[in-house]
């Protein structure tokens, strides 16, 4: 029955395995997207606050 | 605690951490703040308006999470609310949790680093009001639980204005006092027509509490000085003209409204228009008058 099992060897069917790795891909999907939003926000303020002489 | 998750080898979806922030509140949450930032005297550079205005919405998020995390087992007896990640079982209880932490401390530190002290303190009062006051003291205790827990929904413009400004004034305190005093009559008339589900709850909203009757002539009386907040702007030369006439008309409407909802009685198999009507209208009432303000002064 190696078609029920997880490739881990642990009692997970596959169906559900994959539904769990499909979960964590879209996850990591949308951590990336906000970090990279969260990179250009800090380098937009750093650059405004240097305009506006605030300094750090 | 009941709630727990269905399957817990499944991490949450990302969808469903966005439903923990409550995002339907939230829009009155940011359009009351920025309204608050643009009625500001001083400028403030967009780039460091938007993050202001993205750190009041993570921040409300924050303290909707936490909401979320504390009330699983009240929100999966109401059918309202049964739906949400927590009830549902989409979501364990530690991941709300260190979600709403996280971002509730991601917020105060951005505010902080970006924008300024007043600001971050204000922001920090609103989260822990609502999270520490609102949700774990007041709601399941009294009647009064959306008068004092008010106050934290009401925090938004202050925050704005201060954003902008580096200090807080005599106009957001009013806005402040508005928003405070809007919040009974909104929740009541809420109140009125979902009295079952709070009441299965066990939440001791004031219809479930004191009766209809009490809470009908409650938002009569908070609607008078929640009116005398909303006009006081413009006698008290902070507002223009199209603040003053625009606050004098919704004023006069939501009133009569109130008077409607507060002189009724329910009857049986009663479909409970009018505080339907008064709920929905109190919502655009709030946007219009800020909507109002922060147009008067851009024309002044």
């Amino acid at each position: 029955m190696n078609d029920s099992r997880g490739e881990d060897g642990n009692d997970m069917p596959a169906s559900e395995l994959e539904l769990i790795r499909a979960r964590q891909r879209s996850r990591a999907r949308v951590m990336a997207l906000l970090l990279g939003g969260f990179v250009v926000l800090v380098f937009a303020i750093s650059i405004v606050k240097m305009q506006l002489g605030h300094g750090g | 605690m009941s709630v727990t998750n269905a399957n817990p080898a499944l991490p949450a979806d990302w969808r469903d951490f966005l439903a923990l922030t409550k995002p339907r509140v939230m829009t009155l949450v940011v359009f009351t703040g920025l309204c608050g930032m643009l009625a500001a005297p001083v400028p403030i550079h967009p780039v460091l308006g938007f993050t202001a205005i993205l750190c009041i919405a993570l921040g409300a998020g924050a303290a909707g999470a936490l909401n979320q995390w504390y009330e699983a087992d009240l929100d999966a007896k109401m059918k309202r609310t049964q739906g949400r990640p927590l009830p549902a079982g989409r979501m364990d209880r530690q991941s709300a949790l260190h979600f709403g932490v996280g971002l509730a401390v991601f917020s105060l530190v951005l505010m902080y680093v970006a924008i300024n002290l007043v600001a971050t303190l204000i922001l920090a009062v609103s989260i822990l009001f609502y999270v520490f006051v609102y949700t774990i003291w007041l709601k399941r205790r009294t009647p009064q639980n959306i008068v004092i827990g008010g106050a934290a929904g009401a925090f938004p413009p202050l925050i704005g204005w201060a954003a902008a400004t580096g200090n807080v004034a005599t106009l957001p305190v009013l806005l402040f006092a508005l928003i405070f005093l809007w919040t009974p009559p909104h929740f009541w008339a809420l109140a009125l027509f979902v009295k079952t589900d709070y009441a299965n709850a066990g939440v001791p909203m004031l219809p479930v509490v004191s009766g209809e009757r009490t809470t009908r002539i409650q938002i009569g009386l908070y609607t008078l000085p929640m009116i005398a907040a909303a006009a006081a702007p413009w006698p008290l030369g902070l507002s223009g003209m199209v603040y003053g006439l625009t606050a004098a008309v919704m004023s006069g409407i939501f009133l009569a409204m109130a008077i409607q909802v507060a002189t009724r009685r329910t009857e049986p198999e009663d479909r409970m228009i009018p505080e339907k009507r008064l709920f929905k209208f109190s919502i655009l009432y709030l946007f219009v008058l800020f909507g109002a303000l922060v147009i008067d002064r851009w024309i002044g």
